[in-house]
């Protein structure tokens, strides 16, 4: 969980800004016997459908933050394809005028709402925590919630959302409001509730139509919950995880995940990662990503992230299994069926920060309901998604052991490498151009550096983490193309440093104020310091390229294709293709062969050929996509759209704009 | 003494329009909202090095009485910015305002193989009684 400020990052080149880092809150979207909106190909929009149930899945509108509930990110919708994406026009956009560049009194805005289509109606919440409902084919608003939530960033450096969750009656009654929900959380831990056709808060849903999710923030109370991820839903129930700040405590609130009535908000049952017994020393391992399920199997998978603090464990010692790791619920009870740690004894703040992508593999002759599950290592590991037992072949890989006074590190952690690895077992190299515009400092600083591959641990010294906890994948995750089951997921490689600071040491360094990358972990005996191995121009240190958008074919494992992907932008110069860019927000995937995906530096949008991964169709947005994209056919019209919103972790750059594309209107 | 070469100078003519033009794409780009590079310190870079290759441009046309040794060195100096100016411009992603720099040099270059070699403009003789 958490998010953290970094320093800069970025790779802008030149690159200085402040790197933010992310973390995040809950719980996802959702269906029930939803809606999904409007049909594939071509077709006019649709009467409610029964939920999508895995292996007839509908694939055509997108009523959730993963498009459904499997997060596969796949649509059946087939009008755009490799042939024409070149003649793509913008359909319509709005402008929300709900950002800030946070040089005035509001934070500085985050913007990584993925648009729901549902209802015939596009619906995303802004940084701002009010909800727009769009005219799917003109870009009309048809009306504007206002949650008038109080713009400060208690928990997150900035203001941001990640959109909004949709439930819709199974048995909807005639003339009754709120048959048809949205629902949008706020950084104060409030869920509105809001009846989809008007905007009018749904007055049974909890008080007033909202509900105060602090109100079971008991234990460590330190800060309110931030619901900065959309509930997840499933048939008439609310799965609420939530995001907080995990670097500065030890001991924080727990990681809980609220499961309410999606029509009275009334708490149906809890789920804890972390023994209460553990309480008085740790926290978090919570739940701050989206959510997925297995409709057929009633089956909810947790992606639960790092305990607190994040960076030294020697606090909490003992076995928290459900910590980093993927854990399957029963929807209906919260009880574990299953779960598997993905790290061990994680104090790299290596989240799982995305759910599980559902899809069932072909493989040796058989069908095997799977689930494919990234992370900030860029490792993969495919799983059965009913047993948690591996597809592909997981190890216990020993790794390097910990020289901090205090600390006891796990011998071993897991490791697949029968999907390649995103991120490379150790760096790449240093940059010659970085390690010559600084005379030397590069290759100097690594020398003083402790570094011995993956999974080196933070020191006093100072030690060199890459991956880091920037990714990797981020918590958009991958997509994947269940029919073809060719697996498409966009990841970053960025080098940061991991510094532990002894108490004393902490507090005369930030004696007259905590300065940016400084993180206080209080309650251990260590403070922490965090930066990009940069330059100090503020350029990478370490060899491109920065991001890549891969695709594997699911039943061999084989990797298809890997391409770098985005430009590096500073100052507005591009950097060369090859460098590729570090990224944030998911790929789609269409039948037709297409990936959409924003995500990148350069603040623009494309469309990838699915074969051979060429970029075929790129357009300019106001700010950085770092929302996953969404598509829908409504009216026979196929229509692609971003939201570009910006993120510092990229670049000092906000936006304020959804814009949709789709082709020209008579052909 | 007056001028050797009476024939117009078309290179140093078109190279100041080049520059206008570049200068005129620049400004362009700072306006539109939509191209990505809007408001960059990289294009406010290359409006004003745009500008200076303008004003350099004009210094040359319109002031014949420029003495070689400051002719020279603003010639120099064009060349420069227009290699600078395209470069940026490349890295930008700006196309228009390459081909108007790719123009550009093309004028230097015809500015410096035909217009006329200017020589100090002609002073009347005192008159002697």
């Amino acid at each position: 969980m958490r998010k953290i400020a970094l320093s800069t990052l970025a790779l802008g080149l030149l690159a200085g800004s402040a790197l933010a880092q992310n973390a995040d809150a809950p719980a996802a979207p959702a269906a029930q016997q939803p809606p999904l909106a409007t049909a594939p190909a071509t077709p006019a929009p649709t009467p409610p459908q029964p939920a999508p149930v895995v292996g007839s899945m509908h694939y055509s509108g997108w009523y959730t933050f993963n498009g459904d509930l499997e997060n596969t990110k796949f649509s059946r919708a087939a009008q755009i394809t490799p042939d024409n994406v070149t003649r793509l026009v913008k359909a319509w956009e709005v402008h929300t005028g709900d950002m800030s560049d946070g040089t005035g009194k509001v934070p500085v805005s985050d913007w990584s709402a993925t648009p729901l289509f549902v209802n015939d109606t596009v619906y995303v919440s802004t940084p701002f925590y009010r909800v727009f409902a769009i005219a799917p084919d003109t870009g009309k608003v048809k009306w504007i919630y206002d949650t008038h939530a109080v713009l400060k960033a208690t928990t997150q450096p900035d203001l941001k959302t990640r959109g909004v969750a949709y439930w819709q009656s199974a048995i909807p009654e005639s003339g009754k409001a709120c048959q048809k929900i949205v629902y949008v959380g706020t950084m104060d831990a409030k869920l509105h509730a809001v009846d989809a056709d008007s905007g009018k808060p749904c007055q049974g849903f909890a008080k007033d139509g909202v509900l105060d999710v602090n109100q079971w923030n008991t234990t460590n109370a330190k800060w309110p919950l931030s619901l900065l991820q959309p509930p997840t839903v499933y048939k008439d129930t609310l799965f609420i995880g939530w995001a907080g700040r995990d670097w500065t405590d030890s001991a924080d609130p727990p990681g809980r995940v609220f499961a309410v009535d999606a029509q009275t908000g009334k708490l149906k049952w809890t789920f804890d990662a972390l023994p209460e017994d553990q309480n008085h020393q740790t926290g978090t391992s919570n739940v701050w990503a989206s959510m997925s399920i297995d409709q057929q199997h009633g089956i909810l998978y947790l992606p639960v992230s790092s305990p607190s603090p994040n960076f030294y464990g020697g606090n909490r010692k003992e076995a928290l299994p459900l910590a980093t790791s993927i854990t399957a619920l029963n929807a209906d009870t919260g009880k574990i069926i299953w779960h598997r740690q993905i790290v061990h004894h994680d104090v790299w703040d290596y989240d799982t920060n995305s759910p599980p992508v559902l899809v069932d593999i072909d493989k040796d002759g058989k069908k095997i309901p799977a689930l494919v599950q990234s992370d900030k290592m860029g490792i993969f590991f495919v799983l059965n998604r009913l047993t948690g037992e591996p597809v592909y072949p997981i190890e216990e890989r020993k790794v390097p052991q910990t020289d901090v006074a205090g600390e006891v590190t796990s011998p071993t952690q897991p490791y697949s490498d029968a999907l390649e690895p995103t991120v490379l077992d150790r760096i790449p190299g240093i940059s010659r151009l970085a390690d010559a515009a600084s005379f030397g400092a590069c290759s100097r600083e690594l020398k003083n550096l402790r570094y011995e591959g993956r999974y080196t641990p933070p020191s006093v010294k100072g030690s060199l983490a890459y991956p880091s906890t920037a990714g990797g994948v981020e918590w958009g995750g991958g997509a994947v193309d269940p029919e073809k089951e060719i697996y498409v997921v966009n990841s970053s490689a960025v080098a940061q440093i991991y510094r532990l600071i002894p108490r004393a040491e902490y507090e005369t360094i930030t004696r007259n104020g905590t300065p940016d990358g400084y993180y206080a972990q209080a309650g251990s005996p260590y403070g922490f310091y965090l930066h990009n191995f940069v330059n100090w121009l503020g350029m990478p240190c370490w060899d491109p390229p920065y991001g890549t958008l891969s695709a594997y074919d699911l039943k061999t494992g084989k990797l298809l294709w890997r391409k770098p992907f985005g430009q590096v932008q500073k100052w507005g110069f591009y950097m060369p293709e090859s460098w590729g860019s570090v990224t944030i927000g998911a790929p789609l995937v269409t039948k037709s062969g297409l990936i959409f995906i924003g995500g990148s530096m350069d603040a623009r949008v494309r469309a990838v050929d699915l074969k051979s991964g060429k970029v075929l169709w790129k357009a300019q947005v106001m700010a950085p996509a770092v929302a996953n994209p969404a598509t829908y056919t409504y009216k026979g019209r196929q229509y692609v759209v971003f939201v570009a919103g910006g993120n510092a972790i990229l670049k000092p750059q906000v936006g304020d704009q959804i814009v949709a594309y789709a082709l020209p209107q008579g052909g | 003494m007056t001028n050797s070469d009476a024939r117009p100078s078309y290179g140093i003519w078109a190279l100041t329009l080049a520059a206008i033009a570049g200068l005129g794409i620049a400004i362009y780009a700072d306006v539109d909202t939509d191209n990505g590079i809007h408001g960059t310190y990289g294009l406010w870079l290359v409006i004003a090095s745009s500008a200076l290759m303008v004003l350099a441009a004009l210094a040359l046309t319109i002031w014949p009485r420029m003495t070689r040794g400051l002719r020279g060195l603003l010639i120099v100096l064009i060349l420069l910015d227009i290699a600078g100016t395209g470069f940026a411009a490349y890295m930008l992603e700006a196309s228009w305002l390459v081909g108007a720099m790719a123009a550009a040099l093309l004028f230097w270059i015809v500015h410096m193989v035909a217009d006329p070699t200017p020589g100090p403009r002609h002073v009347a003789e005192p008159v002697r009684a």
